[in-house]
């Protein structure tokens, strides 16, 4: 176990990884407790093309990809809230229209395959030590953000239109749950892949939710959950030479039929 | 609050939705500690109303002030408590306990970053005690029954310490017995707090039982009158109900 860590690329992807493993399942506790499960796999599309923005800019795709899903995740909520359509068409919309946005601007660069494969599904090789302050700078500033407006994010995800009769702005906040998903996603692209993303984010949730009595203890569980299947899957990756993403997400399924089998013993 | 202010005052309200006027100049008071009722046939806009003097939507013009504050400004909506239709419904599904439901009723007044005092956690004991909650705190929300569940809801909203209670449609899905426990908590609350109470049901007859005043919705247009009033001219509660043809 100790002795992958004495490789550079290893302590990167662990360390990564352990922002990931706390940062996705908080964020992903407001979206699925909201109803808005699905957010998670549609800005995973979006900061896709976010991605080849960037490769074909010559940017760093991740910080593309954040801009790009941030600007995103605004208009899909600023759509919601006009009214424009219901939420899970505009889902819908987003993602098809920015997958499709996607594989025509990767379609104009050239010989992307290899790197764009490694944001599809993960790779615990590409954590560059750059990426690495980007998450973890991000990753705390977002773990800060979501500390100090939780009493809101908890009545938003209650009831929207109990927030709103209490005062509170509830555009402003679920704006700012998007942006924090939106970051969350592009951060997680890394180590997870793109399209697995949503799974981190939703996955130890529900899992917590089968066995936690309150929402505090359903958090905390679920970083839990979250953690090991992060870290779990990035041993098994690097011991059997698997993509990183699937096996995380694997490792989160098989917490998650564990707990409903417990559940239904219990 | 001063009781020479009304409670609840909407004047000139025009709403349009689209290219439909739902309200157009309605005019309505409710005095401070009444007790009133919202009836009215399916899509008179009773609860369009509602959500007009919660702030969930906003007036095309006219103004809603609550005890002589405009709704417009959120922090006049914080003496609002206010218990949805939602939450009754069989596939509510919240990983919350009473407890957690019942203290984001303080959420108003704590914003982001106040920490809890002892004026919060006794607003949320006096919450509980009120609707005979203390046992099940600890529960998860969502495995409590139809009656149970409306009554967290019903003390998170009182956690909050509102001057005015806004209840939409929350016996809908409970059982008798349930519905008149919850009806007694609510006259409670109204006779020993003078706690105003806007209630908006399609059940006429159980509402006419409770309230002091009853405000009529029929296609956009209201008229307002005291339950003595209703109860001698029994044809209105008809009429609103939708039992008779248009009364002129």
């Amino acid at each position: 176990m100790f002795a992958i860590l004495q490789y550079g690329f290893m302590q990167r992807a662990f360390a990564a990884g352990i922002f990931i493993g706390i940062i996705a399942p908080i964020i992903g506790t407001y979206l699925v407790t909201r109803r808005y499960s699905l957010m998670a796999d549609t800005l995973s599309h979006i900061a896709l093309a976010g991605v080849a923005i960037g490769f074909l800019a010559g940017l760093q795709p991740l910080v593309t990809a954040i801009i790009v899903s941030v600007l995103g995740a605004v208009g899909i909520e600023y759509l919601r809230m006009r009214r424009a359509a219901q939420s899970e068409s505009l889902l819908a919309l987003f993602l098809s229209g920015s997958l499709a946005l996607a594989v025509v601007l990767m379609s104009l660069a050239h010989n992307l395959n290899t790197s764009v494969l490694s944001y599809l599904f993960g790779s615990i090789t590409t954590v560059s030590a750059s990426d690495l302050w980007l998450i973890g700078s991000l990753g705390l500033i977002v773990l800060l953000v979501v500390i100090i407006a939780r009493r809101p994010l908890f009545l938003l995800s209650l009831d929207e239109e109990l927030a709103t009769s209490g005062g509170i702005r509830s555009s402003v906040f679920n704006i700012l749950l998007v942006a924090l998903a939106a970051i969350t996603v592009s951060l997680s692209m890394r180590i997870v892949g793109i399209l697995l993303i949503g799974a981190l984010m939703v996955i130890p949730v529900l899992t917590a939710m089968q066995l936690s009595g309150s929402f505090r203890r359903t958090t905390i569980l679920a970083v839990l959950l979250s953690l090991f299947s992060v870290l779990t899957g990035l041993v098994l990756s690097y011991q059997w030479n698997l993509p990183s993403g699937g096996t995380i997400v694997l490792v989160a399924l098989a917490l998650f039929l564990g707990s409903l089998a417990l559940k239904k013993k219990y | 609050m001063s009781s020479s202010v009304p409670a609840i005052e909407v004047r000139h309200l025009e709403f349009r939705y689209g290219s439909q006027t739902i309200f157009q100049s309605l005019n309505l008071s409710v005095p401070a500690g009444e007790y009133a009722g919202i009836i009215g046939p399916n899509g008179s806009g009773k609860t369009t109303l509602l959500k007009l003097i919660l702030g969930i939507l906003q007036p095309t013009s006219g103004e809603i002030l609550l005890f002589g504050k405009n709704t417009k400004d959120p922090t006049a909506r914080r003496i609002i408590g206010y218990v949805p239709q939602r939450i009754a419904q069989s596939d509510f599904f919240f990983p919350a306990t009473v407890e957690e439901i019942v203290w984001s009723g303080r959420t108003p007044h704590l914003g982001m970053l106040k920490r809890a005092t002892d004026v919060d956690r006794i607003a949320v004991e006096n919450a509980l005690t009120a609707t005979n909650l203390g046992d099940l705190r600890q529960r998860r929300i969502d495995q409590l029954s139809g009656g149970q569940r409306q009554r967290a809801f019903l003390a998170r909203a009182l956690a909050g310490e509102p001057a005015i209670l806004v209840l939409d449609e929350p016996t809908v899905g409970i059982d008798t017995e349930s519905q008149e426990i919850f009806y007694g908590f609510l006259q409670k609350l109204n006779d020993e707090r003078n706690m105003t109470i806007l209630f908006v049901s399609h059940d006429t007859h159980a509402l006419m039982k409770e309230v002091t005043c009853m405000l009529c919705l029929q296609e956009g247009s209201l008229c307002q009158c005291s339950t003595e009033e209703l109860h001698r001219h029994d044809h209105v509660t008809r009429h609103v109900t939708g039992a008779l043809p248009h009364v002129h």
